[in-house]
């Protein structure tokens, strides 16, 4: 699974994700300091750039893959698998789309389309499984559209915890004619 | 025309449409109704627009003019 390391960019469905580098953390700090960013995390203390250092090195390895996402040329937000587990074949996503002007369009769902497509044909990841905030609409939405589950007994949590296996995204016919919409627009 | 803004006031779960208006002024409109849009415009019209072209538009009426033309 060494060979995962080496991935640096996923290009498709009219985004390209570039793997987080260091000279990229101060951008991806000042995005997450962002109240409007910040509101929507489990962990909302402000970050220091020693922390957001000391976060990278931590991350920064094969069990965690962290990308830019670019729309059009320009950086908007931010996706990860991390914890990547390659025994238990598991993982947590994570997405922010941090450019105001790109939270209509569709950008969060392409950049979750090339993620699903990395978590199981490359990580070769049976599930995974998130946490999302049940004040976070648009975030519920997204993980409906894809197919995730809340666990049973969460739904009146604050932070919910859902899951998608690889069996139920593969199969899912709404996610797929997107997917193959989205790629049939990026050859127009 | 009136086939097309019933389309669209299922995806956007409004009873009456003003077409004066622009799509993303409803409550309705997100990404994933943008996705549906896209997806019925390319099965039902085979036409095929971003969601940033449909955000182009300055009122669901020229939206539909251009779809239909």
């Amino acid at each position: 699974m060494e060979r995962n390391k080496d991935i640096q960019v996923i290009e498709g469905y009219g985004v390209t994700l570039r793997r987080l580098t260091e000279d990229k953390i101060e951008l991806v700090r000042r995005w997450r300091n962002d109240p409007k960013i910040q509101q929507y995390m489990s962990f909302k203390d402000y970050i220091t750039p020693e922390m957001q250092k000391n976060w990278f090195k931590k991350i920064d390895n094969n069990n965690n893959f962290y990308f830019i996402i670019e729309y059009e040329g320009k950086e908007v937000g931010l996706i990860n698998i991390k914890d990547v587990d390659y025994e238990k074949r598991t993982g947590e996503p994570g997405i922010f789309i941090y450019e105001d002007e790109c939270l209509n369009l569709d950008v969060g769902v392409r950049a979750s389309l090339c993620q699903n497509d990395f978590a199981w044909n490359t990580l070769n990841l049976e599930s995974m499984h998130g946490h999302v905030l049940k004040n976070n609409k648009r975030a519920r939405q997204l993980n409906r559209f894809f197919g995730y589950e809340i666990l049973p007994g969460q739904e009146d949590k604050e932070l919910q915890e859902c899951t998608l296996t690889r069996d139920a995204a593969l199969k899912n016919k709404n996610v797929n004619r997107i997917a193959n919409l989205l790629k049939k627009m990026e050859n127009i | 025309m009136e086939e097309l803004i019933a389309k669209i006031a299922e995806i956007l779960e409004e009873e009456n449409l003003d077409i004066a208006k622009k799509i993303n002024d409803y409550e309705g409109w997100d990404s994933l109704a943008g996705l549906s849009i896209i997806a019925m415009l390319d099965s039902d019209y085979h036409k095929v627009m971003k969601t940033k072209d449909i955000l182009a538009f300055s009122s669901i009426e020229e939206f539909c003019k251009s779809v239909l033309s």
